[in-house]
């Protein structure tokens, strides 16, 4: 059972210098990633003193040979959100994979049919293989992946930024939603247990052994390849998820005075002064605002002056925007109510009106 | 007067190694590798077990266990005992794991150059020093202050991950 001293012992009167000298012929390096296939070795340095006479030697441990880990990494970018309009030809949803585990392994992709509000039309999925940052379609571009020919192969800690591109349909409503999840199976779980859908089929529980199906060992010999943690729960890691949402218009509106003149000449606020008001609208959002209406309440003591009102446009937001003047569908002042309603129409995102209009203080 | 001197050294000297010979098998070690799992049951226990190290990946905590016998008629001297143990490649130290009954333990950064307790240890990272932490450990050391009588055992032991 014990390994028995042998041949190596030394009588030198110094212990440490001397062990110091002998570790550093056994430590081989430390900081590493265990790749499949390395050997484990493990020494011991033992010495001690009998009446005062030193003894030392080396013991050779036992050997581990590491196994293959399949595990996985995959993450949609941009927190997996994608808001866009409709209709939008080629969105792009961008997933980054990676090799999580410890051999080399080349892995399966799967795309899921959107399941939500709306269908995804069209989803194609493509490899990053340009060596350029994003998606480049056509001649030098990125590759289009073919299940099981194509299938990338990386190495322990390599990944590789993959790009699904689908069509969001047109005549959608803003705010609806949809969910478009990828997944990426290391082949030798595919062939293994038989996934051929990973939505639906049964995956291999964490630790689950496949023998021999590893990466080689230093004698050539393969090792085992067992299944990682990426599989295991609600939300395994081998797949992700990117929500599409169809986002609504959103309108900014700011009012604002931006003159007032008194009878008299002067800015004060009394009885038959003129107040020039401005309305802001911007619209953000992607999806563009079917019809248009801009509407502002006049209190009892205004009256609106006639033929002051003014519509001016901006294909832009900001200080910068350009405004040009605008010929509205309608105008109509509503004395009851006091309302006045400006009908502008469609608008797409993007853009900017304002509204002046002068009233009297009565 | 000098002649017989060096004549009296060459016939005692094989003397002496038969004497000292029996003190070549004075320790046996054997050192023994598990694998911990660490099970948590549904009211919330964690069972630590000791098992089979047949196959190991990246993320298994490992526990080496040094065991050493005297196997010889004389006793080992006090404060002579000293065990090191660099670690496996590829793993890093798990804190507080290191055990050894009666022995100071210590620890190298440095490939077993040299050895301190933990707060005494550095190491340069991106051009800065700063206090090692477990991970920097590349060595263990145990020094033994009681000596060890023929027959006695003692054990040491240590956990790692397989990074």
């Amino acid at each position: 059972m014990f390994a028995r001293e042998q041949a190596f012992f030394s009588a030198a009167r110094t212990s440490t210098g001397v062990l110091g000298a002998l570790l550093l012929v056994i430590v081989t390096g430390v900081g590493q990633a265990a790749p499949a296939g390395q050997t484990l070795r493990h020494d011991t340095a033992l010495s001690y003193r009998i009446d005062g006479v030193l003894f030392q030697r080396a013991y050779p441990g036992p050997a581990l040979t590491v196994q293959e880990l399949l595990d996985v990494s995959l993450t949609a970018q941009g927190d997996g959100l994608a808001t866009t309009r409709s209709p939008a030809p080629q969105l792009v949803l961008p997933f980054v994979l990676a090799n999580a585990g410890n051999g080399q392994e080349r892995f399966r992709l799967f795309v899921s049919d959107a399941s939500g509000d709306f269908p995804l039309d069209n989803a194609e999925l493509y490899l990053e293989s340009n060596g350029q940052p994003g998606l480049q379609l056509g001649a030098g571009g990125d590759t289009l992946y073919v299940p099981d020919a194509g299938d990338p192969e990386l190495a322990p800690g390599e990944t590789l930024s993959l790009y699904v591109v689908a069509d969001v349909p047109d005549g959608l409503a803003g705010g609806v939603e949809t969910s478009l999840t990828l997944w990426a199976l290391p082949e030798t779980v595919v062939l293994q247990a038989g996934v051929s859908q990973p939505w639906s089929d049964p995956l291999p529980d964490a630790g689950t052994l496949y023998a021999g199906q590893g990466d080689p060992d230093e004698s050539g010999e393969p090792t085992d390849a067992i299944v990682g943690a990426a599989f295991g729960g609600s939300s395994p890691a081998a797949s992700a998820s990117f929500d599409v949402l169809v986002q609504g218009p959103v309108l900014e509106l700011d009012k604002t005075v931006h003159a007032i003149a008194d009878p008299d000449g002067g800015q004060a606020v009394i009885t038959g002064s003129l107040v020039d008001y401005r309305i802001d609208a911007r619209i953000h959002g992607e999806a563009p605002l079917s019809n248009f209406v801009l509407s502002d309440d006049l209190p009892p003591y205004l009256a609106l002056v006639e033929d002051s009102i003014v519509l001016l446009h901006a294909p832009d937001h900001g200080e910068g925007a350009q405004f040009e003047s605008f010929t509205p569908s309608a105008v109509d002042f509503d004395a009851d109510t006091r309302q006045l309603r400006v009908q502008i129409g469609a608008v797409d995102p993007g853009h900017s009106f304002r509204l002046e209009y002068r009233a009297r203080i009565d | 007067m000098q002649r017989k001197s060096s004549l009296s050294f060459w016939l005692t000297a094989p003397l002496l190694w038969l004497v000292a010979l029996p003190a070549l098998a004075q320790i046996a070690l054997e050192s023994q590798v598990q694998k911990v799992e660490h099970i948590e049951h549904d009211d919330g226990q964690v069972e630590t077990r000791l098992v089979d190290a047949d196959s190991v990946v990246p993320g298994d905590e490992l526990r080496y266990t040094i065991s050493f016998r005297n196997e010889g008629d004389e006793p080992i001297d006090p404060n002579s005992i000293v065990i090191t143990d660099p670690l496996p490649r590829a793993t890093r130290y798990i804190d507080g794991t290191a055990f050894g009954a009666g022995a100071r333990v210590t620890y190298s950064v440095d490939r077993g150059q040299s050895f301190a307790d933990p707060e005494a240890l550095y190491v340069e990272s991106n051009g800065t020093r700063r206090q090692a932490t477990p991970e920097d450990y590349t060595a263990i050391r145990w020094e033994f202050e009681p000596g060890l009588e023929p027959g006695e055992a003692s054990h040491v032991s240590f956990n790692v991950q397989l990074r």
